[in-house]
């Protein structure tokens, strides 16, 4: 709709007017820094953290253990020796062979390891040290051994062993362990199959310690029968000191002839961090800061979008009913009535649940349920319009139905109609979060609720650092909205600003 | 006049009544399927058993019968069964979930009110004090806090770190067998999901009525009243509350969907028996016959709300009581 100059001069004033009206109301100019920060947060959003956010087609890098604490953490005096995620990479090229029984060629510049056996049953086995590394912190709450190797095999089995070595007095080894110097740890047996007694494996092999780990056959090697519900890493590393990595391989063959040539790749060592970042990590190790910062995305699309269609819907339906009047008003007033009494998060549930969540039917859904109440409200301002003296002149100079609706009425209820707009803002976003918090969210957007969601279903209640800033920065949002609203409100009717 | 209002409201109750159930036999019986012996059972079932199991969820008749049949059940209060296979008749379940939920909304909502409506009154009449500005705030405030995040903070203070609440359900297992304890077991569980719905609710509230005690206190007649010399406490109740009784009626109404849609998050978040845990479970296990009926009963508890506070609000608003056109 072009504007011819004279006119457009009328908006463009009557918008400074405005603003300078608005700036002086210093709630409403809070709200306003609010949202830009927000808008800023979100926008920036690939600057702020390094990692995409989770969906279903992406799952983010493990940065720490789960709920760890945030890193700001360590400048407490009781959390200062919280370590954080380390990752131990040896040089294979430095490795050392310490142990070597059996017929076995090794060639250790190039990590080649060939076993050829003459006989049935016979063993082979050999052990390289890697290198020693620092532990200096707390005990850490859980490790990922990785062994990435290459296997060419024939009527022979592997045995992979994983070896932190102490090089401290530790009484937990002597408590915990076989051998008081050493965590031996079987991670994997690659056994016969007798359908495939030949074959070749490409392995990036990692195995987590897990809790309960007594339990759990692979690692449950390494604890006398006494051990508790403790994570081996937790014990392993109870004390400050050096400690070495090993690795051991034990070759069976299963018949005479049986061989396997072995190219070891990678070993490391990954001690999972109890502090991560600057808002530690969820149930699944990922950052949550991440989740944060994209969450300021999807509130503020699915607040701004649901309250534009909603209003959208809410002005044209009371636009139409107040001005036709008569049968019509009548049957689209009582409508209006009808769906004010449908519990809405209930069906909101149900449709979700059925058309498979996403993030653009949840906003379509809220918009559709959220404009009945401003619909009853302009229909009476337009019923009260359309007694003037200038829609009746209007009228009377041949202005047709669709004319005065648009170029009349619209106009004169936008005075109504914007503030509502802003202030359905915060019931848009918080139904949004509401259906995350339950589960029914878009699992492929990273959205506030998902992440209370997971810190009130995955037991992440008491790790409040991670489940207060998105229940704080939807508190935040809202706000800044309401207010806001609430200053357009008093500015563009006057008559509420007696209230103050 | 007041006859012919209330003809009115009600003939719009039944008609919300009938669209609800409709729209949820629609959406549960065509949108979502209505077989469960091919989804929600097993799926290699012999026939027969098949076909006794439809017969007796009244799934073999056509359509249109099962919509009747469905409407009858809904206002017999009969449900029907749930689609498991044990297929266990939902209302004697549906009559204990409902109590607890009525108990718990009823409560929270009465104190919510109770709190709220006072506090905006004496914010009200003390304009610009501290008071006043201290409700403003918590009013504002309450509209930004996701009722949720209130009920995290709630059980993560109260019944994980300090550890004196319990955290889920309505009563300790094994429930106490003295009836004194008991009560005390059950009061002790139900203090979290209301005193949190409290706090969420009772700001906008005090908010709401400060904001109709302001404009009501600016009025004609309460300047009439003050020149008479009335005392001023008289003012605020005879003369500003009562004139803004009838907006505090409506509002009451249109706080209803919220004080519902709370229900399902925090019976939920306190793994509180009622019908909106319900609801949730039986929404992802796909058991529709539960999720149809606890849907009508919100219908049936937010119309039934609906329509009494419109009666009230008729009865309240001399304007409608004696037929004048608004």
């Amino acid at each position: 709709m072009a504007l011819s100059k004279p006119k457009r001069e009328i908006y463009l004033r009557k918008i400074k007017n405005f603003w300078i009206d608005f700036s002086h109301n210093k709630i409403g100019f809070a709200g306003l820094i609010i949202i830009i920060f927000y808008v800023i947060i979100a926008i920036c959003a690939p600057i702020l953290t390094p990692y995409p956010p989770e969906s279903q087609l992406y799952k983010p890098p493990k940065v720490a253990a789960r709920y760890a604490y945030p890193e700001w953490f360590r400048l407490f005096p009781q959390y200062r020796d919280l370590n954080p995620t380390i990752n131990v990479n040896p040089d294979l090229g430095k490795a050392t062979l310490i142990e070597k029984t059996g017929t076995l060629t090794i060639d250790l510049t190039n990590l080649w390891f060939n076993f050829t056996s003459t006989k049935r049953g016979e063993k082979a086995y050999f052990t390289l040290d890697l290198g020693n590394f620092t532990y200096d912190y707390n005990p850490p709450p859980s490790m990922t051994m990785r062994v990435y190797y290459e296997l060419e095999y024939n009527n022979a089995s592997i045995t992979i062993y994983y070896t932190i070595k102490n090089y401290t007095a530790n009484p937990l080894y002597e408590e915990y362990f076989i051998d008081p110097t050493k965590a031996k740890m079987k991670i994997n047996v690659q056994t016969y199959d007798p359908r495939k007694p030949w074959g070749y494996i490409r392995s990036n092999f990692d195995v987590d310690s897990f809790v309960n780990s007594p339990s759990f056959p692979v690692l449950g090697s390494l604890f006398k029968p006494t051990a508790t519900l403790i994570d081996p890493a937790e014990i392993i590393f109870s004390k400050r000191g050096t400690y070495g990595i090993q690795v051991s391989f034990e070759f069976t063959s299963i018949r005479a002839g049986g061989y396997a040539n072995l190219k070891l790749k990678y070993v490391g060592l990954t001690i999972w961090g109890r502090c991560h970042g600057i808002l530690g990590t969820n149930n699944s190790g990922f950052d949550v800061w991440t989740e944060l910062v994209y969450g300021a995305r999807i509130s503020l699309l699915v607040g701004l979008l649901a309250a534009l269609i909603g209003t959208g819907i809410g002005v044209l339906y009371g636009v139409v009913s107040g001005y036709l009047g008569g049968f019509v008003d009548e049957f689209l007033m009582r409508v209006v009535d009808v769906l004010l009494c449908i519990p809405v998060l209930p069906i909101l549930l149900v449709l979700v649940r059925y058309f498979s969540a996403n993030v653009f039917l949840i906003v379509v859904l809220i918009a559709i349920f959220g404009w009945q109440g401003l619909s009853r409200v302009i229909r009476s301002r337009v019923l009260s319009l359309k007694e003037m003296a200038f829609i009746e002149s209007a009228r009377a100079s041949g202005a047709s139905d669709f004319y005065l609706i648009m170029h009349h009425l619209i106009p004169n209820v936008t005075p109504i109609a914007i503030p509502a707009l802003i202030l359905s803002i915060p019931g848009a976003i918080i139904t949004e979060a509401s259906l995350s918090f339950l589960g029914f969210g878009d699992p492929n957007a990273a959205t506030w609720g998902r992440i209370l969601y997971g810190a009130y279903q995955l037991g992440g209640l008491p790790a409040w650092w991670v489940w207060l800033p998105p229940g704080l920065a939807i508190t935040i949002l809202c706000l800044g909205f309401v207010f806001i609203g609430h200053a357009v409100d008093e500015i563009v009717n006057p008559r509420l600003r007696m209230r103050r | 006049m007041y006859i012919k209002y209330v003809a009115k409201k009600v003939a719009i109750a039944l008609v919300t009544l009938w669209v609800v159930m409709t729209l949820n036999f629609f959406i549960f019986r065509i949108l979502y399927g209505g077989d469960p012996t091919q989804t929600i059972v097993d799926p290699r079932f012999k026939e027969e058993t098949r076909q006794a199991l439809l017969q007796m969820w009244g799934l073999d008749q056509p359509l249109h019968i099962q919509y009747l049949i469905y409407l009858y059940n809904l206002l017999t209060w009969r449900y029907g069964n749930s689609f498991d296979a044990s297929a266990t008749p939902i209302a004697p379940e549906m009559a204990w979930r409902l109590r607890n939920t009525v108990i718990l909304l009823g409560t929270a909502t009465a104190g919510t009110i109770s709190i709220g409506i006072p506090l905006g009154i004496l914010a009200g009449a003390r304009r610009g004090r501290k008071l006043d500005v201290a409700v403003i705030g918590i009013g504002l405030l309450t509209w930004g806090v996701p009722t949720f995040f209130i009920q995290l903070i709630w059980a993560s203070i109260f019944c994980v770190y300090l550890g004196i609440l319990p955290r889920a359900g309505i009563v300790s297992l094994p429930p106490p067998s003295d009836p004194l304890e008991l009560a005390i077991d059950v009061l002790k569980h139900a203090i979290s999901p209301i005193m949190t719905l409290i706090l969420a609710g009772f700001g906008s509230w005090a908010f709401y009525t400060r904001n109709l005690m302001v404009d009501a206190l600016t009025e004609d007649y309460i300047l009439t009243a003050r020149a008479k010399g009335l005392h001023e406490r008289e003012i605020l109740i005879r003369h500003a509350f009562r004139s803004i009784l009838p907006p505090i009626v409506t509002m009451i109404a249109l706080s209803i969907p919220g004080i519902v849609t709370g229900a399902i998050i925090t019976e939920s978040i306190f793994a509180w028996p009622g019908i909106g845990q319900w609801y949730i479970n039986a929404l992802s296990q796909m058991n529709h016959p539960v999720t149809q009926a606890v849907l009508y009963n919100y219908a049936v508890l937010m119309i039934s709300a609906n329509l009494v506070t419109d009666l009230a609000y008729g009865f309240l608003d001399p304007r409608i009581r004696v037929g004048v056109r608004r």
